[in-house]
């Protein structure tokens, strides 16, 4: 029994004599014990996953770039740029300046658009000096922005109408030339061919 | 060291396959376009000029303009126009002959050489000294741009139309919308018989 129990004890705590047999097993089944380890991934793992995140940061990088130089040669040639200021004095009357920049590769359109400015800042200035302002408080100074900005979209949609007039006469003009010329030289292989 | 150059190389092949669609995109667009600007040295020299130039943004604001309800001439520039990219035009009158010269020409013919360009119409007068030409853009079947260059003594006109254009329809124009007919090439004819 006292052999059986030192058996036990050694088994449990290794406190007992110790025992050749559960020693022997200790050998065997000690190699799975647990031990901590840094985890470990191949040289060769880690390169296959870096490349797959470059091929797809690469591709994506391309596209973007493409589709946004696409963009901006959609784009390119018709930047406008719309700047309005708006300046209320102290004084009852107001003074509003407007500018409306566009750019465009023909200059005719755009002294056009010019002279369309100047008669579109008269228009500006007179619906401004019809407001009756005898008394300027915050509530009209809110009233009056809310007035500018109504007549800003107005200025817009005067603005683009007659860009509208006025690209429609040039288009007729570039077509009258092209559909004359083409009908020459339609006319000229015609009587050629006759003769 | 085999494998490395393998993926990179597939990597390129891989980007440039994702981007050709776009490029092709890109190309399309520009091929049709002409250079005008050598041209303008001309307005010096020139009696009258005509300078039109369309961009696409610029035929959508024409194209608000035009109604198909108010007219069947509007209509039909409408439907002209529709998915065009833009219309250029210069005409250049002048007072003398030999104001401009061959080579001014020769490089928009230069440009009218690469590839996709072909030649419908080419017909020389010796008499007049009258020259017209008329090339399209083709891809398969479809008209990618127009290049029309007609020239005489006194006058020299381009016009370069990027985008299916249909020519019979534009062809068909004259006449509408008060685009004049021939009538006044006819005149033209007259003075220099009498």
């Amino acid at each position: 029994m006292k052999h059986n129990n030192n058996n036990e004890d050694y088994l449990w705590d290794g406190s007992g004599k110790p025992d050749k047999e559960v020693q022997h097993l200790e050998k065997l089944l000690g190699q799975f014990k647990y031990e901590k380890k840094e985890l470990q991934i191949k040289e060769s793992q880690k390169r296959v996953v870096w490349s797959v995140y470059t091929r797809f940061a690469l591709v994506a990088a391309t596209i973007l770039i493409t589709l946004s130089g696409l963009w901006l040669l959609a784009n390119k040639s018709n930047i406008a740029v719309l700047d309005t200021k708006i300046q209320i004095a102290n004084k009852p009357n107001i003074k509003a300046t407007s500018e409306v920049k566009s750019v465009h590769n023909d200059n005719q359109v755009q002294s056009n658009q010019n002279n369309q400015t100047a008669k579109n800042l008269t228009i500006v200035d007179n619906s401004i000096n019809n407001v009756e302002m005898p008394a300027l408080k915050i509530k009209d100074h809110q009233k009056i922005h809310h007035n500018s900005i109504k007549v800003k979209q107005v200025e817009v949609a005067i603005n683009s109408e007659d860009e509208s007039k006025e690209a429609a006469k040039q288009l007729l003009l570039a077509l009258q030339i092209a559909s004359t010329k083409l009908n020459i030289a339609q006319k000229r292989v015609q009587e050629n061919s006759y003769q | 060291m085999k494998r490395k150059t393998f993926n990179m190389l597939r990597s390129l092949l891989l980007i440039y396959l994702l981007t050709l669609p776009f490029t092709s995109l890109v190309v399309y667009g520009q091929d049709a376009k002409l250079q005008l600007g050598k041209l303008n040295d001309l307005e010096s020299k020139a009696s009258e000029v005509v300078d039109v130039t369309l961009d696409g943004k610029t035929l959508q604001m024409a194209s608000k303009f035009l109604s198909k309800k108010r007219s069947a001439d509007e209509a039909k520039v409408k439907d002209l126009i529709n998915g065009l990219k833009g219309i250029y035009v210069k005409s250049y009158e002048f007072d003398k002959d030999g104001q401009y010269s061959l080579a001014d020409v020769e490089t928009l013919r230069t440009q009218l050489k690469s590839p996709g360009w072909q030649r419908l119409v080419g017909v020389h007068s010796k008499k007049d000294g009258e020259t017209a030409e008329v090339y399209i853009m083709t891809s398969g079947d479809n008209v990618l741009g127009l290049a029309i260059i007609a020239s005489e003594p006194k006058e020299l006109t381009i016009v370069n139309i990027v985008g299916p254009i249909d020519i019979d329809k534009l062809s068909d124009l004259e006449g509408n919308f008060g685009i004049p007919s021939l009538g006044f090439e006819k005149e033209k004819n007259q003075e220099r018989n009498k």
